[in-house]
């Protein structure tokens, strides 16, 4: 066995004041970006599943800021829907967009590709919901409770497992 | 005592979360919620500090969790754990800012406005605060990423600084020194830093 303790010594040691410098450096930048408060259960809510599925996880793209409009005449430029999200993993990317569609709930439109069927969960703490994609991989999940947690399990048919996708797709919780 | 009402430098213990891990492997769940609660902090500052929005930086922590957990990425040296976790966070938020290109709104290692707070500090704490952040917003960027970082971690890994800030890893120790210096240079210069060599020593 290798003794591993020399990734601890590098830095130099600080002095007290160093020290002191870097805690107050440390405490405001947690005072001014506190880490959300739900971060620490949404990452537990979307590991209970994980250690039995062992799937892919898929990489969260938002749409980018309102803000970037420079003028007026920019306001209708429109990259898609400016609400959609964007998962992606290699393979299989799912693009969701969720509207109000009522009072406190949300209608959720989502497409996946490559083209062809896949089943699609939706898991929140409150329970599953389910819905399938049609062939070209369109799906609708309707009456959503507001501010849930969500995450998205997708499964892709056989068809396109014996070309090549995974079995599993997973993506982290967001709240719509 | 030894007690200071800042926020201590998190001390990242090698062995301990080693062991977690090796626990949670085998299905602890109790384990890896500890680990959950205990390294959160440090890889939402990790994914922040990319420039990453704040639910972009939420997503990023836990897609680097959830991969951690996955039969191909178990880890030869438990040791390591800290490591791979912020080494995946840096990768997967580079990789999330440059695939949306989006606008870095405020850049998280600043801090533009004192947030009023309520009386539970005393003047002179606020003052010392004060200072010390019109001193680190006056340095240059580089020297505030680096500081922003080592402030978070008691014992930085040099590799992990140099994947995260995209820095020679020779240069870390040398410029971590130098960015000190040059904190403290500004710092002796602000008359409402009385002395912090004396107070550093901690009254009781």
């Amino acid at each position: 066995m290798q003794p591993e303790i020399e990734d601890q010594g590098e830095f130099e040691r600080l002095d007290s004041c160093d020290e002191r410098i870097l805690a107050v450096i440390n405490e405001l930048h947690h005072r001014h970006d506190p880490m959300p408060e739900d971060l620490n259960e949404r990452v537990q809510f979307v590991l209970e599943l994980e250690a039995e599925l062992d799937a892919k996880v898929a990489s969260v793209y938002r749409p980018a800021e309102l803000a970037l409009v420079r003028g007026d005449a920019e306001l209708a430029v429109n990259q898609g829907d400016p609400a959609s999200i964007t998962f992606d993993c290699e393979t299989v990317t799912v693009m969701v967009t969720p509207r109000p569609s009522a009072v406190q709930e949300m209608r959720l439109d989502g497409w996946i590709g490559p083209e062809g069927t896949y089943s699609v969960e939706l898991r929140s703490p409150q329970g599953i919901r389910r819905a399938s994609t049609d062939e070209t991989g369109r799906f609708v999940l309707e009456a959503l409770p507001k501010d849930e947690m969500f995450q998205l399990v997708i499964r892709p048919g056989e068809t396109l497992q014996r070309e090549g996708l995974p079995a599993v797709v997973v993506t982290p919780a967001i709240r719509l | 005592m030894n007690t200071t009402s800042a926020h201590t430098v998190a001390a990242v213990d090698y062995e301990r979360h080693a062991r977690l891990y090796i626990a949670a492997r085998a299905g602890d769940g109790l384990a890896q919620r500890t680990l959950v609660v205990e390294l959160n902090e440090l890889l939402w500052r990790a994914a922040r500090r990319t420039g990453l929005d704040r639910e972009s930086a939420s997503d990023v922590v836990q897609t680097a969790w959830l991969r951690l957990w996955r039969t191909e990425n178990e880890l030869k040296q438990p040791r390591a754990l800290t490591k791979w976790l912020l080494t995946t966070v840096s990768r997967e938020a580079w990789k999330v800012v440059g695939h949306t290109r989006r606008e870095i709104v405020a850049d998280p290692i600043d801090f533009q406005e004192p947030v009023v707070e309520g009386i539970e500090d005393a003047l002179v704490r606020d003052a010392e605060r004060d200072a010390v952040r019109r001193a680190f917003l006056v340095q240059s960027e580089r020297c505030r990423r680096l500081l922003a970082f080592v402030a978070t971690v008691a014992r930085p890994d040099y590799d992990v600084i140099a994947d995260a800030l995209g820095m020679k890893r020779g240069s870390i120790g040398p410029t971590r020194g130098r960015c000190l210096n040059k904190l403290r240079r500004t710092l002796l210069d602000d008359p409402s830093w009385g002395g912090g060599e004396e107070r550093g020593e901690d009254a009781t």
